[in-house]
């Protein structure tokens, strides 16, 4: 279980003037400034849970993981992880937990990624058939066999996280540090990724925390998600939690072949039910919740439809909505 | 534990035998060229002086001090000076702060690695040279001889290892 109660943590950087004179100055007299990344955080994560930590660059999410792996310590607050303190960092601790960062290679560079693995058995004392058990399997899944011999920076870019992927689950890790996983991957990549979290997941049933700004991820692999901004939780709940609470409106399309009949519908439908615009060959209505059964009615009656859905709004547009401004915008 | 660190110690070699081209021309590309270039300022400045010693310096106890000062500064300087720093401004450290293992451990075994190896291509060069060129009054070849030498540079290696790691730190 990770625990964590009113965690701060402040950096202090320094400020410098431009130019060369700003230089010399800043070697006598340096001006400081203190940034604050987490502000009073709480959290709760369960064992075996999967947790999306959504925010905007610079929102805290890498502290926080930072913060949780034991990389940094916090400038105040509590923290518990599997009931140790990260910061203390105890080998005990560290045999049981992993971080991966997507853009931070681990393994090491100018060998191949059986070399590294082999002295990651040493460090995380995995019995020998273990630890050729688990190779077996985890480049069976992620389709790598034939690359482990090959240096890591000969790797492409899926690869390489493929293979860091491996590196970090080598030890079956109890709790798992997902930081950006799938950045910079092609579509075919990330959801080869995706889709080997997600069984490693169900095989092993790890707590992870997966930072992200690609929505997919999120939506395909977690079951909670937190909001961060400006270092704070401006929300911590499951998905349909997140459309209760800030998506009061529903997106309707409805798909008019016809050029007039589309513009006609454009024409007739009431301001009062919700905003209507067209896009291409369809008409997107968005209108508050309690209006669906109205708006629906009325575009049904109006014109011949040729395909018609009711979603709700786009993940990624209620959480920028939320990071922009604290709450939806309507 | 030293499991761990024996496979530290082995993995920086494979390291160092990664790049071919690079591994020969480190091995024997910059001893030679440094000899060549000592070999004929010295030749001229003995010869324009006309004496047989400088210092008590023989023409050939010179070259083989050429030979053999940077081949110890190299055992010495192991890895080389700055691989914290580099780490700590690249951000690689975290990496060794998530492993269940001691830090200067494991930097010790990496740079313990390349002394091995440069304490291994100065026992080459020093063969090839006692093949060609051994000569009994620039130094005295004895099995004591390099024990004492072995214990001397394991123990500078220590000692600068510690230095560099202190200097580095502070910094």
């Amino acid at each position: 279980m990770i625990k964590v109660e009113n965690l701060c943590k402040n950096f202090t950087v320094h400020k410098k003037e431009p130019g060369f004179k700003g230089s010399v100055a800043s070697l006598f007299n340096r001006k400081y400034t203190t940034k604050k990344a987490l502000i009073d955080f709480n959290l709760e994560i369960n064992e075996g849970e999967i947790i999306g930590l959504i925010g905007s660059n610079g929102a805290g999410k890498t502290t926080l993981t930072k913060v949780l792996s034991g990389i940094i310590h916090p400038t105040s607050g509590n923290v518990s992880v599997l009931g140790f303190n990260p910061w203390d960092k105890p080998n005990e601790y560290r045999q049981k937990m992993a971080l991966i960062m997507g853009q931070k290679a681990q393994l090491w560079w100018d060998l191949p990624a059986l070399d590294g693995f082999l002295l990651l058995k040493e460090i995380y004392q995995i019995p020998t058939r273990d630890f050729y058990d688990r190779i077996e399997f985890l480049a069976e899944y992620l389709q790598i066999k034939e690359q482990l011999n090959i240096q890591v920076r000969r790797l492409s870019l899926g690869e390489r996280m493929k293979v860091e992927l491996m590196a970090a689950l080598l030890h079956q890790p109890r709790v798992i540090f997902l930081d950006e996983p799938t950045i910079g991957l092609d579509l075919t990549a990330q959801k080869a990724v995706r889709r080997f979290i997600k069984e490693y997941r169900k095989q092993y049933n790890p707590m992870m925390i997966l930072t992200s700004h690609y929505m997919d991820d999120i939506e395909e692999l977690c079951e909670r998600i937190v909001i961060m901004k400006e270092g704070q939780k401006v929300f911590d709940g499951n998905i349909e939690n997140l459309h209760q609470k800030y998506a009061s409106k529903k997106v309707i399309k409805l798909h008019v072949f016809e050029d007039h009949q589309r513009a006609e519908l454009i024409n007739k439908f009431p301001k009062s039910l919700g905003q209507i615009e067209e896009i291409g060959k369809t008409v997107q209505i968005i209108t508050p919740r309690e209006n669906v059964s109205e708006s629906s009615k009325f575009a049904l009656n109006c014109s011949e439809i040729n395909d018609f859905s009711i979603s709700e709004q786009d993940v990624g547009n209620i959480i920028e909505s939320i990071q922009r401004s604290g709450h939806l915008d309507d | 534990m030293t499991k761990v660190y024996r496979q530290v110690f082995f993995m920086e070699l494979r390291n160092l035998l990664t790049y071919r081209a690079d591994f020969w021309i480190n091995f024997f590309g910059q001893t030679f060229f440094s000899l060549v270039v000592a070999y004929y300022l010295w030749l001229s400045v003995f010869e324009y002086t006309g004496s047989q010693s400088m210092q008590g310096y023989t023409l050939q106890g010179i070259i083989f001090y050429y030979l053999m000062a940077p081949l110890i500064s190299r055992i010495q300087q192991g890895q080389g000076i700055g691989f914290a720093a580099r780490e700590i401004y690249d951000g690689q450290l975290n990496k060794y702060l998530l492993y269940p293992l001691n830090y200067f451990g494991y930097k010790f075994a990496a740079y313990f690695a390349y002394s091995s190896f440069y304490i291994g291509q100065l026992f080459l060069i020093l063969f090839l040279y006692n093949l060609f060129f051994y000569d009994p009054s620039v130094y005295q070849f004895s099995l004591a001889g390099i024990f004492l030498f072995l214990i001397a540079m394991t123990l500078a290696c220590i000692l600068f290892f510690f230095l560099f790691s202190l200097t580095e730190f502070l910094a």
